[in-house]
């Protein structure tokens, strides 16, 4: 019988063969394997037979199916087909804020509005890392029912956003989170300090010497579907918005992407969203639509992918929550915490007319 | 040769032999625009060499005699320029016992097995089965790296060889019972 590498070993370049993706190496390799083994070859036979199958007509395989998950004992996606609609334009960040307001969640991008009355969470005590840990915990536990399982990473990076966002329109200097910071007509509320880390898990910050290192993913098993919000910045426009009068006003952000090594076969999706909020009393609502970017990683942990979001400004925006995401579909999900995710060279600009005002901070 | 000269029975077993030479002709020469030339090829010889054949005898056996013939040629034509394998192991290809059965049970457990694929391998199978869509093509649809498209497609087939061989028992056991 063959090695269980020597098997895997022969399905990637089996694989990469028929995908003539094979280079003169991988061809001299996979001879060699072959001519060493009748099992190689009957498994390389099964795995061509079932190739010319998925060809044959394009019948014998229903493509055409695509929505129609049911009947599947393996693979049950009622909560990811639900989530993929709206995954396409991103939810994300605040539609989490259906579990924390009135509004329905297909409502969410028009109404999102954050208040600090609904939150009932243990802020303290303080030390950034430990009491993300805490606000995490405590969201988690109260989870409501299994379903909404899925929007977990949302109420921890809505806690977040709500505590950066309370910090600057109360005029402080710090929360337990992060810190502000003031860069002339522009501040901003900052955690990346707070979690930042040297290199490691064989992962070298793009540039100087630390790079923030995302959470871990929150992985819904059922839906087979990881993800991981961090609000890393909210920045704070009022000044700047106010001395720019009429002009055509656009918050862009930056960053770059990378992953460790890990089990996990398969590039993570890396994204960067943007929304603006102004304050009412002790809300927020929401002033723009929500922006979201995104792009896939590689699995070279000597790669960063970079990525670009840009958000228009109406003038009655006061901030503008930036959080960075990473996420992982299918059964490649399920390993998704084998692996760790970090980000680097994170740089807002402030544009007014579509060129460069303020920044890069 | 004309059409009234192939008797019904001999096409019959031509048409119901399709899919199997099609998979013994792909693992020999691995891209399948040139499996489905020399498939053509196959065919074509077949036909003009209907009446050499004594339906007495093994006419998978036959054909697949030929079908080698055609792949032989077809990678002398090609050895300089494409990917192939060497004669040797080529032989040791063709000496593996094709089974028909077995390959139509595996066509049944493929029909289910494919529906079991998340949806978003699902879509990537689309492109390269389907619209035979190459790797790089469908690195650019779905505005991914091609390193990522590969990973996925094998997965897709792994997903895919490991399923049908539990199926193919079950669906065997089954039939059996």
């Amino acid at each position: 019988m063959p090695q269980i590498s020597d098997k895997k070993e022969l399905q990637k370049l089996v694989s990469l063969l028929l995908d003539e993706m094979i280079s003169d190496d991988q061809q001299i390799r996979l001879q060699q394997l072959l001519s060493a083994s009748k099992h190689n070859r009957q498994l390389y036979l099964e795995l061509t037979q079932l190739e010319s199958l998925l060809h044959w007509e394009k019948g014998s395989a229903d493509f055409n199916n695509l929505s129609d998950e049911e009947g599947s004992n393996i693979i049950s996606f009622s909560v990811f087909a639900w989530f993929g609609t709206l995954a396409a334009a991103f939810v994300a960040l605040f539609g989490a804020m259906w579990l924390f307001t009135e509004g329905p969640l297909n409502n969410w991008n028009s109404g999102t509005n954050l208040s600090s009355n609904q939150f009932a969470v243990n802020q303290s005590p303080p030390g950034t890392r430990q009491a993300l840990d805490n606000l995490t915990h405590n969201l988690l536990e109260s989870k409501d029912t299994n379903e909404f399982n899925l929007l977990d990473p949302y109420k921890i990076s809505a806690t977040t956003a709500l505590n950066g966002l309370s910090t600057l329109a109360n005029n402080h200097r710090k929360s337990e989170l992060g810190m502000v910071e003031h860069h002339g007509l522009l501040s901003r509320w900052n955690r990346i300090p707070n979690i930042s880390t040297p290199a490691e898990n064989g992962v070298l910050p793009y540039d100087g010497s630390d790079m923030i290192a995302l959470q871990e993913l929150y992985i819904d098993v059922d839906a087979q579907v990881a993800r991981s919000i961090d609000t890393v910045q909210i920045v704070d426009v009022r000044t700047a918005l106010h001395e720019s009068k009429n002009d055509h006003a656009a918050l862009s952000a930056s960053a770059k992407f990378n992953q460790s090594f890990g089990e996990s076969q398969e590039g993570a999706e890396f994204g960067i969203s943007l929304q603006g909020f102004r304050s009412d009393g002790e809300e927020f609502i929401a002033t723009t639509d929500l922006v979201y970017a995104n792009s896939y990683g590689d699995l070279d942990v000597r790669t960063w992918n970079t990525l670009d979001s840009q958000i228009a400004l109406s003038q009655d925006t006061e901030f503008v929550v930036v959080s960075l995401i990473t996420s992982k579909q299918g059964p490649d999900a399920l390993l998704a915490n084998t692996c760790r995710y970090y980000s680097d060279d994170f740089q807002v600009r402030l544009l007014f007319n579509g060129q460069t005002a303020l920044g890069p901070i | 040769m004309s059409s009234e000269s192939i008797s019904f029975e001999f096409s019959q077993k031509l048409v119901g032999l399709q899919k199997p030479l099609y998979a013994f002709i792909l693992s020999l020469v691995h891209n399948r625009s040139d499996a489905e030339d020399v498939l053509q090829e196959t065919n074509l010889i077949l036909c003009k060499k209907s009446e050499e054949y004594d339906s007495s005898g093994n006419f998978q056996a036959w054909a697949f005699r030929i079908a080698r013939f055609q792949v032989m040629a077809h990678l002398t034509r090609r050895r300089r320029s494409k990917i192939c394998f060497s004669n040797e192991l080529v032989d040791a290809l063709v000496e593996e016992d094709f089974d028909v059965r077995k390959f139509q049970l595996m066509q049944k457990a493929l029909q289910i097995c494919f529906q079991k694929l998340p949806k978003h391998l699902k879509e990537i199978a689309r492109l390269r089965f389907k619209e035979e869509s190459p790797v790089k093509i469908i690195s650019e649809t779905l505005n991914r790296p091609v390193g990522s498209i590969s990973a996925s497609l094998f997965r897709i087939r792994e997903n895919l060889a490991k399923c049908v061989r539990l199926k193919t028992i079950q669906i065997e056991a089954e039939s059996e019972f």
